[in-house]
């Protein structure tokens, strides 16, 4: 029976994975004593062209990142990561890695990639999507329209939510777990589309739930970010067909719209947007920050020069290194006639905090997140 | 040879023909059974001697086409050990057969670095369409009652047909479901039980009877059960497991009944009505560490098709088709990201088709043929965002060719017009198209079967529905993708000189270009479009070898193979990553080998079939490479005669070796596998 072989197999790998890290596990976030280390990029790989799942390491300290095409994860571990992976968190020195068409999440070691376990989502809360962790809780976002609750000790599922149809991201805030409830797959009835969408607010002390579901103010969200204080989703509209990508701040149970958006990220009061909905021109993109509380622009991410490896050009996604402001921003790269190649690897240019252009490294295929880890 | 002999068995290849069957139906795709090739006094030669259709056999259009055309025949098929379609269609080179696996996976043809689309699949005289995908799923059709098989690649050199069979870059031709003729009073019964491997289980049985000289018929049915959960080997990096397919169980049926009335000495009306079900479920791709599947779909196919043919007088012949064709295919997919835990996707196609074609043939050298085809095509569905398309195809062919015991000369000129329409919103614009093709085949030393031929066909296809109006995905600005293609070749075909009985050698070497190549790109992640954007070059060689060398008494052995190197190359941009890389699953080399040990005891047949690496992605990333394979097959086949039945026994072992491959990235082929065939022949 094909499940008992992987079974059977993942138990292995949870043996010689306990073997390896059974003496990791000091003293959780403290960030007074950890300088950045470097950052991976999780790579999601293509369906459509068969490519699995990959991740790309990069150090800050000797500059090396993954060779282009290889496979961090699987130069770790022998195996493959999957197929479908998603942004990865690190907590309580451990990695995890969602793996959404896989239906897994990895545990592993953030410093090697090794395997520690796997945890597996069961029906009918499956298809991890986005994790966040906070007071010894990781929480999962299970795109049949679920939230679990992960024990960062065990790494057993404790409880599951049922929150809305096609859950993405999330963010922690206040005592409080965000999740965006897209409704992303109800796109046929076009007279209603993403209707059934909604931002859950649970209570992560009494776990309970309230929403919000204004969908004139809140349509299909796909991504949150947050700095701890502030939250902020990204609102998908109907991809300008004809409602916009747009960035809202969470207010209580009201948003307020700040600016049309494709990728967000925030950095203490900083929160980085870019804006490159298809078939804008490199020109018409733009890449601000705002003032987290003010909503205020108040700058630009990136000094980009055109012909250079500073040049971006079809943003995949930012991140900004919580330890040094290192901004991060992957690309794919781009046809001659300008079309993203989605089956080709991505790569990732690194910025200073002040936005100037330090290096650029080559990715796996379909970058779309990346985690920063410390030493 | 002489001139006189030649002659004399063209005559009686076209007399056999007749006597078998009605001209009109086998006549519209096959070049040596065609009319037009009959001289003026060939009507008093239906009633051939049957002991001429040995040699009759081993000279045909294949030999004399201006263009590269491949046919083998069901006792050819039989001799060589073809176990189903695709296993004909890997007699045949230049094809690149698309494969999901097992008995119900799709199955689609591309010739030459074209797309599946740009492949015609001509299906008792009519090309069947698919207008919402472009692509004609093989696996729906049973070798059983195939009386042969052909690929055309550029132009048919038979003039004489409907004109929308000259519209696709390269054809394949499948003809079935014969009715006896009018002097053959016998009933004719054809049962045959098939068991194998998976649990595949076929009964197939057809009957067949002419009720008087004028009318006859033959009604066939069958039905395929398999579970398919063959297993498979996983590598995973260092972890090698071994897994089986799961949810991929099939029930199919289908049944049909053939009517042919023979109205006068040179008329015949035809009637089909076919029926075709299909219900599977669908394995989908190996996911790793997830292999759970429970999405089914259900294919549903029925048409009802009239041809009636008249010769008028010496000169002119005449055939008119009318079909109606319904299609539907319900998609069932599990996965709680829908409303309810799943998603019901139906969609239902129609078309409705006439036409019309007449042959003049002033002399013996000239013959002209117009052909006007009309077909309606509609698509509903029970999605939202559905448009309901339809559209009108009017496609007009004008042939001229000149033949005379040298050289064959043919050009052809099509023009196809599209009205197209939606039921709600916007709809393409209507579009006309000109498009020429000409070829010509020399015999340069008359006395020897030596054809050297070339050939120049250019043609488009039109963008399918899904690409027009697939919600997001399809565009409305699209244009049609065009072909261009370019043939020289040689076929050279021997008599018999010592222990060789026969031999066929043909050598083909192309250069095609595919221009406004139609390929989705992304306008993000989940939003994709279709858009004319790539340019393809494509060049290659193929061979192919047939031969027989007699053994001994009662002991002969069949030699058959070909082989295909093709490269095909995406041109689109210099900068592009996949710019002169090989196209995606197209392989550089591929080709196959049988060899066929008749004798009086049991036949053997031992048959291999090879491909090179492949990669799956256009800019051949390393992570997609798929290695080449060789799969060997082998057969075993016993006819008992008991007065005038037959029993056929056969064994059929499928990949002997076990080896296992993929064709389509995440989709593995099964291994070793058998299958018990018997037939019973009244």
């Amino acid at each position: 029976m094909k499940k008992q072989t992987i079974f059977s197999l993942m138990a292995a790998l949870v043996l010689t994975g306990a073997l390896v890290s059974c003496d990791k596990n000091d003293n959780p976030d403290d960030p007074q004593v950890k300088t950045s280390g470097g950052f991976y990029t999780i790579n999601n790989g293509n369906m459509a062209g068969s490519i699995s799942s990959s991740i790309t390491t990069y150090d800050y300290t000797t500059n090396q990142s993954t060779p282009a095409l290889q496979d961090a994860f699987k130069a770790a571990n022998g195996i493959e990561l999957g197929d479908g992976a998603q942004p990865a968190i690190i907590y309580d020195d451990k990695m995890f890695i969602p793996v959404y068409d896989s239906n897994l999440i990895w545990v592993v070691n953030p410093e090697t990639l090794e395997i520690i376990t796997s945890i597996r989502p069961e029906a009918p809360a499956t298809g991890p999507r986005a994790l966040a962790a906070a007071d010894g809780k990781i929480y999962v976002s299970l795109f049949t329209g679920y939230v679990s609750r992960i024990d960062a000790k065990t790494l057993k599922i404790e409880k599951t939510i049922a929150t809305g149809p096609n859950t993405e991201q999330m963010a922690i805030a206040n005592g409080k777990l965000y999740v965006a409830n897209s409704d992303g797959y109800n796109y046929e009835d076009l007279e209603n589309q993403y209707t059934n969408c909604s931002i859950s607010i649970i209570d992560l002390k009494t776990w309970t739930q309230t929403y919000i579901r204004d969908t004139d103010k809140v349509l299909n969200p796909t991504d949150m970010a947050t700095n701890g204080k502030d939250v902020f989703v990204l609102c998908k509209g109907n991809y300008g067909f004809p409602v916009p990508s747009t960035v809202k701040k969470i207010t209580g149970d009201d948003v307020i719209e700040i600016a049309q958006a494709s990728y967000i990220t925030v950095h203490d009061d900083d929160l980085y947007v870019i804006n490159c909905p298809y078939g804008m021109s490199h020109a018409d993109m733009s890449f601000d920050i705002y003032d987290t509380k003010s909503l205020k622009l108040k700058g630009t991410i990136a000094k980009q020069t055109e012909g250079t490896d500073s040049w971006i050009d079809a943003p995949a996604g930012i991140a900004v290194d919580p330890y040094n402001g290192n901004i991060i921003i992957l690309s794919y790269h781009i046809t001659e006639a300008g079309f993203s190649q989605y089956m080709q690897p991505c790569y990732a240019n690194i910025y200073d905090k002040g936005g100037n252009f330090k290096t650029r490294i080559e990715c796996g295929v379909g970058a779309l997140g990346v985690t920063f880890f410390h030493k | 040879m002489t001139a006189l002999t030649y002659k004399t068995l063209r005559l009686s290849i076209i007399g056999i023909t007749l006597a078998m069957s009605c001209p009109s139906l086998r006549g519209n795709t096959i070049p040596d059974t065609s009319p037009e090739d009959t001289d003026s006094t060939t009507y008093s030669l239906p009633y051939t001697l049957d002991e001429l259709e040995v040699v009759a056999r081993s000279i045909k259009d294949d030999v004399t086409s201006s263009s590269p055309l491949f046919r083998i025949d069901d006792e050819r098929m039989k001799a060589l050990g073809v176990t189903d379609l695709t296993d004909a269609l890997h007699r045949m080179p230049g094809l690149n057969i698309r494969d999901y696996g097992g008995a119900g996976g799709v199955k689609t043809v591309s010739v030459r670095g074209f797309g599946a689309a740009h492949t015609g699949v001509i299906y008792d005289g009519v090309a069947l369409s698919d207008a919402q995908t472009g692509t004609i799923d093989l696996s729906r059709y049973s070798l059983d009652n195939v009386d042969d098989v052909s690929l055309i690649i550029g132009d048919n050199s038979d003039i004489f047909m409907p004109a929308k069979g000259a519209a696709t870059a390269a054809s394949i031709v499948i003809n079935t479901g014969s009715v006896p003729s009018g002097d053959d009073a016998r009933w004719h019964f054809n049962g045959q039980f098939r068991i194998g491997s998976f649990g595949l289980v076929n009964p197939y049985f057809k009957l067949a009877k002419t009720l008087n000289p004028k009318f006859s018929f033959s009604a066939i049915g069958e039905y395929t059960y398999a579970k398919n959960d063959y297993p498979y080997t996983l590598h995973n990096g260092r972890l090698t497991t071994r897994e089986r397919r799961e949810n991929s169980r099939m029930h199919s049926g289908h049944g049909e009944i053939n009517l042919c009335w023979r109205p006068g000495v040179a008329s015949t009306l035809d009637a089909k009505i076919y029926y075709y079900d299909n219900n599977r479920q669908l394995p989908g791709p190996v996911v790793l560490y997830n292999p759970t599947s429970d999405d089914t779909l259900h294919d549903r196919n029925f048409f009802g098709q009239l041809t009636y043919y008249n010769k008028l007088g010496q000169k002119v012949q005449i055939r008119a088709i009318s079909k109606f064709n319904w299609d539907a295919t319900y998609y069932h997919e599990v996965d709680g990201k829908h409303a309810g835990g799943f998603k019901d996707e139906n969609y239902v196609q129609r078309e409705a088709y006439l036409s019309c074609a007449a042959l003049y043939t002033p002399t013996h050298q000239f013959s002209f043929n117009y052909a006007l085809d009309y077909s309606y095509n509609n698509l509903s569905s029970n999605l939202a965002t559905t448009v309901g398309p339809w559209r009108h195809s009017v496609i007009q062919a004008l042939s001229g060719k000149f033949s005379n015991h040298l050289m064959q000369v043919m050009a052809r000129l099509l023009c196809s017009s599209f009205i197209n329409g939606v039921k709600s919103g916007e709809s393409i614009p209507d579009r006309t198209k000109l498009t020429p093709s000409l070829s010509l085949s020399i015999r340069p030393w008359y006395g020897r079967l030596i054809y050297l031929r070339a050939s120049y066909k250019n043609i488009f296809r039109f963008p399918t529905f899904n690409e027009s109006y697939y919600y997001h995905l399809g565009s409305l600005q699209l244009r049609p993708e065009e072909t261009h293609q370019f043939n020289v070749g040689a076929t050279w075909q021997g008599g018999s000189y010592r222990a060789l009985s026969s031999i066929a050698v043909t050598g083909d070497i192309y250069y095609n270009i595919v221009k406004d190549k139609i390929v989705a790109i992304p306008m993000n992640m989940f939003v994709w479009t279709m858009a004319n954007l790539d340019k393809v070059r494509a060049f290659g060689a193929d061979i192919t070898l047939d031969c027989s060398l007699y053994l001994a008494q009662r002991h002969n052995l069949l030699i058959n193979g070909n082989y295909s190197w093709q490269r095909v190359q995406p041109r689109t941009a210099k900068s592009d990553p996949e710019y002169n890389k090989q196209v995606a699953y197209t392989p550089q080399h591929s080709g196959a080998l049988s060899m066929t040990w008749q004798n009086p005891w049991v036949d053997l047949v031992i048959k291999a079939t090879g491909v090179s690496a492949r990669y799956g992605t256009n800019a051949n990333l390393p992570g997609t490479r798929l290695p080449g394979y060789i799969e060997l097959g082998a057969a075993l086949m016993r006819t008992f005669n008991i007065k005038s039945h037959s029993i056929d026994l056969r064994l059929d072992i499928l990949n002997i070796l076990d080896t296992q491959y993929e064709i389509v990235r995440r989709y593995p082929m099964p291994g070793r596998s058998f299958r018990l065939t018997a037939g019973f022949k009244l």
